[in-house]
Order: structure tokens, then C-alpha cells, then sequence
């Protein structure tokens, strides 16, 4: 588009004027001159006609000013609609030679038209015109940069107090309402004595409402709450190869399970089920059912883990390897010292999320959902999530039907029609056709020493080794001749006048395999001191043979269904209870001077081969620590003495 | 044991890392530490290297702080590193800077080695990482069971990755044989670029 010059149009204008910036500072429509500074050099003075001739053969040039766009990209819908409302008034204007003459005409006419609930005054649709004639024949700037800051009427220091009163009592934990704050506010300021105005109940709102809900329910209701109300999702996940992410938890199900033994009913308690859900392929990687209290036990989430890792006896199940990366939340059992110790075994890498976040293992949680959903709806006995605030006349014992084994068998039917039911989140593969497919370029990886590895066990218990019964634990009895020769060296090592001297020994137990413990062998009798040994001992009873302890001892102490209250077989694992050790155990470094290359490289070298940060390491005592410390002052930096 | 002592669970996740170089599991503080030990896993330049390795006390005026470094590595070299991990944006916080002065002139004086602070430019790259978390529990795969002289033999015309797969599924190994070759540099590629079937083999180092 070509520009028209005239002499009003160069009026403060910019030139290139024989190949150098100048400006048009003055114009003379008298006398039809214009004035011309460039540079330093005293005012040019030239006719208009002179300059367009000067124009026409190249040596001067007027700069082009470039227009200021409006950001119209960040419009929100209203403002765009808005826009659209205004320019419909201002097009029916443009056909007018005198449109403020019709404003009043236009504005009934194209409000009735438009069906516009809002409509405009005369003197504002005036007004608003010339702005938009101003703005180059264009509604956006008038809509999109308006600048909507007044000056503020409220002095200074009225508004440090209305933000004092607002942090003072109305952003804290239980904080008061608005009005109260207000009221405090109002006390303040009349303490102080100000002359100004008192700013109104409304403004301190208007100053309330400008923080963030965000903080405000932090500071008010707690972390947890704002966290809750407030969580967002940020990334997704893009897994697709097994076993790169997998995560743990827990559901509990109240659905009760019984026992026959003996030819007699045994009510055994509700179910619990550990499971391992593998995030990139959506399978099921192992998982471990136990009946009692609801609780977490290291136990359990040991044997799952061990059920994850192994080949399952089904063909159809086809779900295994050692994981990459497992996902726990901050449960007993989870960061119990033995579960922890079995994934430093299998070099897996771990992450125990924060607590109350399970978001941060959505993914299994969401499985869990699905079980209650559609497993458990419809399954005999269960009587929907536990709701402590409903009574029924019911009871999970009254309702019992199933038998453990019974469960078992519904549980893997329903996992091996989940996993051959194809996903939305797989592109409609099935979790088993996506393990295939994900295994083909990363195939699971099967730990060298299984037979080593099940010995590893969840639950672990110090028990007084005993000549007459050997080791026991629930009533259930083990031996082994091992037994007997390891502590005949304990005794020729012990050197005590004592006969018998006292062995207490450390094993480790699978509470839902009463079949064998894994004693650890003790540290003066290791051949290799510090490296874990584990020796299998078997139980004695022949008949403990694919036998929970829970079942065991539902024969041994456990009531039947029709007579008395229910018995829950528990266990009393002690496990994952940890003392919080202070801190210490500082390196000392109190020698000032520097000390010779091979000293500093053995001491580096030492640090090298210290143990990992490994919170189940017992820790040594902390009473003499010698610490050297650095003093900064005046930006100088020596060590003190 | 002279570690930082680290609440174990709480308002923060914990995350813990087994290094396969080391034989420890070690401990990270966060998602971008734990990628920067994957680095050093597969870094041939680094023999070992140790997490949280040393507290310190230091005092700037009247205030006693701690401070212990992020990691300390041994290099091929036989040199020793102490690094301090921080994102990019981290490092123009003024406090830190100042903080990082006093620390990086006491680790001269000390051990006369300075404090090396490690950002995303060091070792961030995000495809490369996604390859090493699938190839990383491979690094330990035990090939002396097998003649791998022998087996490279039958890889000599392999192009591309999926050559290799093939080639490896006529073999009487075990399926992780074929990526633990890739993992442990036997074969090699480029782990800057998506690793799949058709991911073009730039090498065998073995021979």
C-alpha cells in the first residue's frame, strides 16, 4: 500500500536524506516549507515541491513508521467476542458521512439486530468511535489495551497494615473470615490514629481475593488438604518396555474367607493382596494374597516380589523378569529392612514415594480400583469398601463363603482375563500381546541364582537357638543337622565356661510358606565376614508342606465359624520399625595443613570404598565427633583451629 | 560410616539407585541426581564413584551449615572428582553462587582439587537417557560363560540392530544376551537416537 505525502504528513517524520537519518522538525503551510535537522548540521530549509523532486530521483526517502501490533494471539474468548460486538456498531457507523450525528439511530438498529443484551449510550458509542478511527479503523486495541490500572487513593502505610491484618490473623492455620480481619484491621487503624479515610470491608476483600487460592488454602487448611484440592497432572507417561517401571501396593478387601479342616469350618479372616503392577505393559506381575488383619508385612510384599520375578507354573502367564525400577509407597512393609534388602539383591532401583501422595503411583492404584470394580462387585461375601460410619447386620464373618483355595482360583481366572482383554491405553493390544511386543527388543532378565534368591524371605525373626526343639517360630518346629554342627563351632568359638552357651540366631520367615525358614548364618561363622549367608532349614512337620503359618495355626488356635467371636490370624511382625538415628559420624578433618598427594588419595580412595547410604546399616556411635570447621568472614575463607 | 544421614520417608520421595559399577545402592536426592549416576554407570571414563560420599561442617560468620557433596568419582586417570549436581537455573541463584565460592576454595585447600558443578549441559540429553534406564539392568550380564569370539564371528555383516537380534536368537543364550551386548558396549551404537530394530550398529568393539 502506498503512502500519500503531503506537508502535514511529514510533520515529525523521519528521512534518509542523502544517505543519512534526519527528521522533519517544523513545517511552514505559508509558505509551503519544511525544515529539516540532520544530524548535527545547522536546520535545512527546502520548499515542498523541491523535496518531492528530491524524492523522485532517490536521494531522499521517508522512513516508514512501522505500526504497533495487538497481541491478539492471548485474547481470551470474551475479549474476542467483545471485539465483535463493538465492531458491529461501528461498521453500521462507517456508512454514515456523519456517523456521531446517528449514533443513537445506529445503536437501536443494530442492537435489536444483533440480539445484544448490553447495547451502548450514546455519548460511550461516541466516544468509543473515535477511538477506533484513532486506532486505524480497528475495535482490537480499544478492547485489548486498556489499561486498567488506576492510581491507588489508599496511602501507603494503610496498605502495609491492611497486608499485616490479612498475615496477621487471617492467613495462619484456622485463620478468622474476611469480616474479622476486617474488624482487626479497623482496631489497628483506629489505634494508630490516621486521618485518611477508612478503607471499606470490600477493599480488604479485593486485597484477600488477590492471593492465590493455592496459598491460601496451604496456609489455612494444611499442605495435605491444598495438595488434594489442587494436585495437577504435568507429564505424561510414555513407558512401553515390561518391567522398566513397576509399581507396589496393597489393597485391602472385605471379603471374608474360610478354612475346611479336618472336617470342620474355620473362619480364616479378609483377604489382602499385594500387588505388582508393571506400568509400561499394564500386567500384573506378580502378586500375593494373604487372609487376616489388614496389614502391610514385609512377609507378603517379599513373596510377591518373589512371584513377580519367577515363571509362573501357567503357560498363559507369561509375566516375569527382574524390574528395573520398582515404585513403593512409604508403608511398614514396604520400607521394612527385608524388602529393601531383597531389591539390593536383585539390583533393582527403588523410589519410596512421599506420604499421602498416592498419586505418585497412579497406575496400580487405578488396578486397584479395577479389582474392586470388576472382581470383587458380585464375588460372594464381599460387602463393598469398609465405611466405618454404616451399620449393617451383616458381617464379613456371617457373609464368609469362599475358601481360601476357592479365592485363589477365582483371583488367577480373573487375572488371565485381564490379561487378554485388550486396552485403550495399549492402542487395543492386550497387556500379554504388549509384553510380547515390548520383550522382543528389551527381554526380561532372569536372576542368576534362583534357588539362592528363595531363600530370601519377608518376615525376620531373632529366636534363642534351643538344643531340645532346634529353632521354632509359631508353634511350627525346624531342624536341620546343619543346625547342630553350626553351633558346635559357635561353642568351640565362644570359649565361655558356660556348657551351653546362649546362640541367638536371626532367620528370616515366609509367612505364607510354612515350609522352610532361611536362618542367617552368624558373622563369626562366616567364612566371608559381612557378606549375607543363608542356610535352609526345613520344618519338621511333614503335613506344613504348601502351608501358610495363617492355616496352621487356624487348626491349632483358630475357632470355628458358629461358635464365638472370630479369630483373625495375625502376625506380629515387628519389622520395619525403625528408630530416626540422629546425625553424625562427621569426617574429621582437623588437620589445618594440606596434607601430601598420596595421603589425600588414600583417604579419597578410603571414602570410595565406604558403604552406600544404606539406612538398615547399623550406625556406630556418634558421642566423639571431632568436626574442623571453615570460618567465612570478610569474604575470607580459613580454617579454624 | 561416614554418610549424610538422610530421612528415610517423609514429605519427599527417596530415591535409591544399585550401581552395578560399584555394588552399592546409593542414594540420590533427586530424579536429575539419580540420571546423572546413570551417566557415570556408563561413562568408561569413571572406574567408581560414591553418592553422598563425605558430610562437612562449614561456618559462614556466626551460622554453622552442612554441606555434603553430591557425588565423588575416581576417574581412569586415577584423578578424583568431587561434583555438586544442580539444574542449570539453580546455578545463577546469587546465594548459591556465593555458597558454591566458599565451598569450591575449601575443597582446594583441603584436597586441593576444586568442586566441579555439573548441570543438565553435562550429561542431560533426554533419548540418551531413556536408552541407558532400558539397557542398564544388562550391564551385568555374565558373558563368560559363552565364547563370544565365536559369536562375533557370525555378527560380522550385521547393519543394523535387528541383525544382531537376529543373528543372537540362533544361539543357545538367553534372551538378554542381545541388548547386554549393546549395554556393555560390545556392540556399538548410537544411544543419542532412538533404539530400536533399525538403529544402525556403528561397530564391534569386542574384535
Amino acid at each position: 500500500m502506498f503512502e500519500r505525502i503531503n506537508i502535514d504528513s511529514l510533520y515529525k517524520r523521519f528521512l534518509i536524506f542523502y544517505d543519512k537519518r534526519a527528521q522533519v522538525v517544523a513545517i511552514s503551510k505559508d509558505d509551503n516549507k519544511v525544515f529539516i535537522q540532520r544530524g548535527n548540521q545547522p536546520l535545512i530549509e527546502r520548499e515542498f515541491s523541491e523535496l518531492v523532486k528530491e524524492m523522485e530521483s532517490g536521494n531522499v526517502s521517508v522512513v516508514k513508521n512501522l505500526a504497533a501490533p495487538v497481541n491478539t494471539f492471548n485474547a481470551t474468548p470474551e475479549q474476542q467476542a467483545e471485539i465483535v460486538r463493538r465492531e458491529a456498531y461501528f461498521f453500521a457507523m462507517m456508512r454514515y458521512q456523519k456517523p456521531t450525528k446517528h449514533a443513537e439511530e445506529v445503536i437501536q438498529k443494530v442492537s435489536f439486530d444483533s440480539k445484544d443484551p448490553i447495547g451502548f449510550s450514546r455519548s460511550d458509542l461516541c466516544k468509543k468511535w473515535k477511538v477506533f478511527v484513532t486506532d486505524g479503523y480497528s475495535a482490537a486495541p480499544q478492547v485489548l489495551c486498556k489499561n486498567r490500572n488506576s492510581s491507588n487513593r489508599i496511602i501507603e502505610e494503610v496498605e502495609k497494615l491492611m497486608t499485616y491484618s490479612i498475615y496477621k490473623v487471617y492467613m495462619v492455620k484456622g485463620g478468622v473470615s474476611g469480616a474479622k480481619t476486617w474488624k482487626f484491621f479497623s482496631d489497628e487503624f483506629d489505634k494508630r490514629e490516621y486521618k485518611c479515610e477508612k478503607p471499606t470491608v470490600r477493599t480488604l476483600q479485593r486485597r484477600i481475593n488477590k492471593i492465590s487460592e493455592f496459598e491460601k488454602v496451604r496456609t489455612r487448611l494444611g499442605e495435605s488438604e491444598a495438595k488434594k484440592r489442587f494436585r495437577q497432572k504435568f507429564h505424561k507417561y510414555d513407558i512401553n518396555i515390561p518391567l522398566e517401571e513397576v509399581q507396589l501396593d496393597s489393597g485391602h478387601f472385605n471379603i471374608g474367607l474360610l478354612e475346611f479342616l479336618g472336617g470342620k469350618k474355620y473362619y480364616m479372616g479378609t483377604v489382602s493382596i499385594d500387588l505388582a503392577f508393571d506400568v509400561g505393559t499394564a500386567s500384573l506381575l506378580g502378586y500375593c494374597i494373604h487372609v487376616g488383619k489388614k496389614s502391610e508385612h514385609s512377609g507378603f510384599i517379599v513373596n510377591m516380589l518373589s512371584h513377580a520375578i519367577n515363571q509362573k507354573p501357567d503357560d498363559d502367564y507369561i509375566q516375569f523378569g527382574l524390574p528395573r525400577f520398582v515404585k513403593l509407597d512409604a508403608g511398614v512393609g514396604y520400607r521394612a529392612e527385608t524388602t529393601r534388602l531383597y531389591l539390593d539383591t536383585i539390583q533393582c532401583g527403588y523410589e519410596i514415594t512421599a506420604v499421602r501422595t498416592p498419586w505418585a503411583k497412579a497406575f496400580v492404584e487405578s488396578f486397584i480400583k479395577k479389582l474392586r470394580l470388576d472382581f470383587f462387585e458380585g464375588t460372594e461375601g464381599y460387602l463393598g469398601k469398609f465405611d466405618p460410619d454404616i451399620y449393617t447386620d451383616t458381617g464379613v464373618k456371617a457373609e464368609a463363603q469362599l475358601t481360601v483355595e476357592q479365592f485363589k482360583q477365582k483371583f488367577a481366572n480373573f487375572v488371565r482375563e485381564y490379561h487378554n482383554t485388550s486396552l485403550k491405553r495399549l492402542n487395543n493390544l492386550t497387556p500379554n500381546q504388549a509384553w510380547i511386543e515390548g520383550s522382543k527388543l528389551i527381554p526380561p532378565e532372569v536372576a542368576d541364582d534362583v534357588a539362592g534368591l528363595r531363600k530370601y524371605k519377608g518376615l525376620k525373626v531373632n529366636h534363642k537357638y534351643n538344643i531340645q526343639y532346634r529353632l521354632t517360630h509359631q508353634y511350627e518346629f525346624f531342624n536341620a543337622p546343619i543346625l547342630l554342627s553350626l553351633y558346635d563351632e559357635f561353642c568351640k568359638l565362644k570359649k565361655t565356661k558356660a556348657k551351653q552357651p546362649d546362640l541367638y540366631l536371626d532367620f528370616l520367615v515366609d509367612p505364607n510358606d510354612a515350609t522352610s525358614i532361611s536362618v542367617i548364618k552368624p558373622d563369626v561363622l562366616c567364612e566371608q565376614p559381612g557378606r549375607l549367608e543363608l542356610i535352609e532349614i526345613p520344618n519338621t512337620d511333614s503335613n506344613s508342606i504348601g502351608k501358610s503359618f495363617a492355616q496352621l495355626d487356624a487348626v491349632r488356635n483358630g475357632t470355628e465359624v458358629l461358635n464365638g467371636a472370630p479369630v483373625f490370624v495375625d502376625y506380629d511382625g515387628k519389622t520395619g520399625y525403625r528408630d530416626f538415628t540422629p546425625p553424625g559420624d562427621l569426617i574429621d578433618i582437623s588437620n589445618n595443613e594440606l596434607e601430601s598427594p598420596a595421603e589425600i588419595e588414600a583417604e579419597l580412595d578410603s571414602i570410595l570404598a565406604s558403604p552406600a547410604v544404606n539406612e538398615y546399616q547399623s550406625d556406630t556411635d556418634t558421642s566423639d565427633e571431632v568436626f574442623e570447621t571453615i570460618t567465612l568472614e570478610n569474604n575470607e575463607v580459613y580454617l579454624s583451629e | 560410616m561416614n554418610n549424610r544421614k538422610m530421612r528415610f520417608y517423609g514429605k519427599k520421595a527417596s530415591k535409591f539407585f544399585p550401581s552395578i559399577k560399584n555394588k552399592k545402592t546409593m542414594r540420590g536426592d533427586s530424579e536429575f541426581e539419580i540420571c546423572a549416576m546413570l551417566d557415570f554407570e556408563f561413562d568408561d571414563d569413571v572406574i567408581s564413584w560414591q553418592a553422598q560420599p563425605q558430610s562437612y561442617i562449614y561456618k559462614i560468620g556466626e551460622n554453622e551449615h552442612r554441606y555434603t557433596p553430591d557425588v565423588l568419582k575416581k576417574n581412569k586417570d586415577g584423578s578424583f572428582d568431587f561434583i555438586e549436581i544442580k539444574p542449570k537455573v539453580f546455578t545463577k541463584d546469587k546465594s548459591f553462587i556465593k555458597k558454591y565460592g566458599y565451598l569450591n576454595d575449601f575443597f582446594l585447600m583441603r584436597y586441593n582439587r576444586p568442586l566441579k558443578l555439573m548441570t543438565e549441559d553435562d550429561f542431560y540429553h533426554e533419548i540418551k537417557l531413556k536408552n541407558y534406564k532400558a539397557l542398564y539392568r544388562y550391564r551385568n550380564y555374565d558373558f563368560s560363560r559363552y565364547q563370544l569370539e565365536k559369536a562375533f564371528e557370525y555378527m560380522q555383516g550385521a547393519k543394523v540392530v535387528g541383525d544382531i537380534y537376529e543373528t543372537v536368537s540362533k544361539f543357545n543364550v538367553t534372551k538378554a544376551f542381545a541388548p547386554a551386548l549393546f549395554a556393555t558396549k560390545k556392540v556399538l551404537v548410537d544411544l543419542t537416537k532412538p533404539f530400536n530394530f533399525d538403529s544402525k550398529v556403528e561397530g564391534i568393539a569386542y574384535v
